[in-house]
């Protein structure tokens, strides 16, 4: 089943909660018996949502106001948003006023890496989750929060043992199933999850694979479309690692299960979601950057594909500094530009495979 | 067409002077600071520390026209053409080390909110790379409607944190009472400001678009200062003069228009050219940033949670309901015939809510607007007969509608 048939389905029998980025604190929704889901992009063009937003908007952003205003995103009972970037605040307010879910939240987020922001980012999510409550008639307390943690922990463990494996060559499959299966991480049950990485565990048990001149590492923010895994797929790439939103960026980080009241646990959880791996909507984002090149160093990468969604502001800057970070560690890359639907499809082929051949060889 | 007010010449005389102590300040290695328009000046003032704001400087890139050519060499450098044009023209003066007004001087520190865009933070970043300048980020998140609660304790708190950072790295130190004789300042001139948009809602308007654009760089980088009430002074009573003698830009108007946005930095004359039509903008949201309800008088006993507030329920840091009951306000008030929203592709969170709020005065108020395309400072793509004919026709359905 598709990842919005299994939604429909889902929401049948739980409320599911709608987020856009992964700096949403899942662990609350988990608590409060909801389905939290990250929406995904799909391949749909903006049609009614350029009645509502401007062409120089993320195309990405965009998009997720299109399928909710073509009610593909009706089984959502709430929908909460970051203030991720401006596009998407630009979605929020339009979501709010369109009345497209029946809860729409804003939690009024931090942008800034710095530990001063915890105990405020820890009042504004009991703020927030108290109205979620309320309006979805659900609850949670310090047992149902601390078993929440526990479960988004292992889910982390589980993908970050995925990512090991890659890396190691211990798992052998593509890049557009290794990234279906990280992404359905941030939409399917947690134990349905942990159960399929456990099949892929046991599947790739004795595998030892080298893909070592093949080797690159992706640089994105949100990358949904999994076409473009099976292009570089089918070019010959082998994406061992990769600095995405949605990828390691996720996956890095746990929140610490210590603490003997529900503030102490709420505040581990605004901790760990202001310190995490940063998107360069935050600042500083030098961790994004060091550990980006601590991905292709350690994983033996011969070069680093960057990804740039559209009118994305922050990355429009950050590039600047990847591109200048990685001329000095002498790392060839690539940077490439298009939007959820990869409009200039051919054109991305072209040049990937000149890329190929620059860092492999033909 | 385009009659100059008096307070112009004086105002030019200001703005020189401005530059000129900024770069004798870096000069003598006395300590400067970049901030952006979200940060209170009178802070630095009473600080000794000189305050400069690059977002004037980038309106300064776009007047002269050269946003383009510095935005190239920005672009040479892996910064992408899309970004807001304000930063490549910045990032592209500094790393030519040429512009309006030569090699703009690097400061000593950076402090900037994020109470506009995140876009901002990322400019600031990369000068606070490029050239190893120390920043700080003033956290503002989004607000619905105000700063209140645990969110204007954290604004405070916030505020605090930016003074231990200028004292850390510039070694001034933060004086209570000057301070508080600067705040003093800034309230007298931000009461003779309120006046000033105030006497923008005489019919007919004493005072077009264009001019109350020009002279915002006082409200932007001189508050607390005394010429900054003196300018101000000089501004309200010529306006006052001109409505007593009944000399206005327009004085048969036809049309009252109301300005969405930034203005377009690189052609302000288009406000004047469309005057002999009886077009007259008659006020706009963007100079409200400044205004009494975004800005307005600093509790002179609790000054920092004061501005705290105003910092955290600035004007970008709202959301459409805000917005909303500014667009009522506005249009009663100032008896708004249209309203015409430029849509600026370099500042989404200005922008990307104004189709919903065009939908919304229509709804709602049955007022007509029309949407514009371009950009605050990059002329490139900009067709200015197009915009003109689209305002001319807009007007013009206003006009007929009415008999």
């Amino acid at each position: 089943m598709d990842y919005l048939g299994f939604l429909n389905e889902i929401a049948k029998s739980r409320k599911v909660i709608g987020y856009f980025d992964t700096y949403f604190p899942e662990e609350f929704a988990y608590a409060m018996g909801l389905h939290p889901v990250r929406i995904m992009s799909d391949d749909e063009e903006p049609v009614r949502a350029n009645e509502f937003l401007q062409g120089f908007c993320c195309p990405y952003a965009k998009n997720i106001l299109e399928q909710a205003l073509k009610k593909k995103l009706n089984f959502l009972s709430a929908a909460i948003f970051t203030r991720y970037c401006d596009s998407l605040r630009g979605v929020y307010e339009v979501w709010k006023s369109e009345k497209l879910s029946p809860v729409v939240e804003f939690i009024r987020y931090s942008q800034v890496v710095r530990e001063t922001a915890k105990d405020y980012l820890s009042l504004e999510f009991k703020d927030v989750f108290n109205r979620v409550k309320k309006a979805l008639g659900c609850d949670y307390d310090y047992d149902s929060l601390k078993y929440a943690i526990s479960k988004v922990n292992k889910k982390r463990k589980a993908l970050q043992r995925l990512y090991s494996m890659r890396k190691e060559g211990k798992l052998n499959i593509s890049s557009e199933d290794f990234y279906k299966t990280v992404f359905s991480s941030t939409w399917k049950p947690i134990d349905e999850f942990l159960k399929s990485c456990e099949a892929l565990f046991l599947r790739n048990n004795s595998v030892n694979v080298n893909f070592d001149d093949k080797k690159v590492v992706l640089s994105a923010t949100e990358l949904d479309n999994l076409n473009f895994f099976k292009l570089l797929d089918e070019i010959g790439f082998f994406i061992v690692s990769d600095d995405i939103a949605s990828g390691t960026r996720y996956v890095k980080d746990f929140v610490s299960e210590e603490g003997d009241t529900l503030d102490d646990l709420i505040e581990n959880i605004a901790l760990r979601y202001i310190m995490k791996p940063p998107c360069s909507v935050k600042d500083p984002s030098d961790r994004r950057i060091d550990e980006l090149i601590e991905e292709v160093k350690t994983s033996g990468a011969k070069g680093v594909i960057f990804f740039r969604t559209r009118f994305c502001d922050s990355e429009g800057i950050e590039y600047a500094f990847i591109k200048r970070r990685l001329e000095t560690e002498k790392i060839p890359h690539l940077y490439i530009e298009s939007d959820h639907r990869l409009s200039n499809y051919q054109q991305l082929r072209t040049r990937l495979e000149a890329f190929y051949e620059q860092i492999v060889g033909i | 067409m385009g009659k100059r007010l008096k307070a112009t010449e004086s105002l030019k005389r200001l703005i020189k002077n401005y530059y000129d102590e900024y770069f004798s300040w870096a000069k003598e290695g006395k300590p400067t600071a970049w901030l952006n328009v979200g940060v209170p000046c009178e802070v630095f003032y009473a600080m000794d520390v000189f305050p400069f704001y690059p977002e004037n400087y980038g309106a300064m890139c776009g007047a002269q026209k050269v946003t383009p050519e510095l935005s190239q060499i920005a672009e040479y450098q892996g910064f992408t053409n899309d970004i807001c044009s304000y930063a490549r023209a910045n990032i592209g003066s500094l790393l030519s080390k040429k512009g309006p007004v030569g090699e703009l001087p690097i400061p000593t520190i950076q402090v900037e909110t994020t109470n506009s865009c995140i876009m901002i933070m990322t400019w600031w970043r990369a000068v606070e790379k490029l050239f190893n300048v120390p920043t700080f980020v003033i956290d503002a998140p989004l607000v619905k409607m105000d700063s209140e609660g645990h969110h204007l304790d954290y604004m405070e708190m916030e505020l605090k944190r930016m003074i231990d950072f200028i004292e850390e790295k510039t070694g001034n130190k933060f004086d209570k009472d000057r301070f508080t004789e600067i705040v003093k300042i800034s309230n007298e001139g931000k009461r003779l400001w309120a006046e000033i948009l105030e006497l923008r809602a005489n019919v007919p308007c004493p005072m077009n678009a264009g001019d109350i654009f020009t002279h915002m760089f006082p409200m932007v980088a001189l508050r607390g200062t005394p010429p900054y009430v003196e300018h101000l002074k000089f501004l309200r009573d010529e306006l006052k003069e001109r409505i007593t003698n009944r000399d206005f830009p327009v004085p048969h108007e036809k049309v009252r228009l109301l300005w969405d946005n930034l203005p377009i930095w690189f052609d302000l004359r288009l406000f004047d050219e469309l005057e002999q039509y009886g077009i007259i903008f008659v006020i706009d949201t963007y100079t409200q940033a400044w205004g009494p309800r975004f800005m307005g008088i600093v509790d002179e006993e609790n000054p920092i949670r004061s501005f705290g507030y105003y910092l955290g329920s600035g004007f970008l840091n709202v959301q459409i309901e805000r917005r909303w009951q500014l667009m009522q306000d506005l249009i009663k008030e100032y008896k708004v015939d249209g309203v015409v929203f430029h849509s600026d592709r370099s500042c989404k969170p200005y922008s990307l809510v104004q189709p919903e709020l065009s939908k919304l005065i229509r709804d709602n108020l049955s007022v007509p607007s029309l949407i514009i395309e371009s950009d605050h400072n990059d002329q490139s793509g900009y067709d200015r007969n197009r915009v003109i004919e689209r305002i001319k026709e807009f007007s013009q359905m206003i006009e007929m509608g009415r008999k």
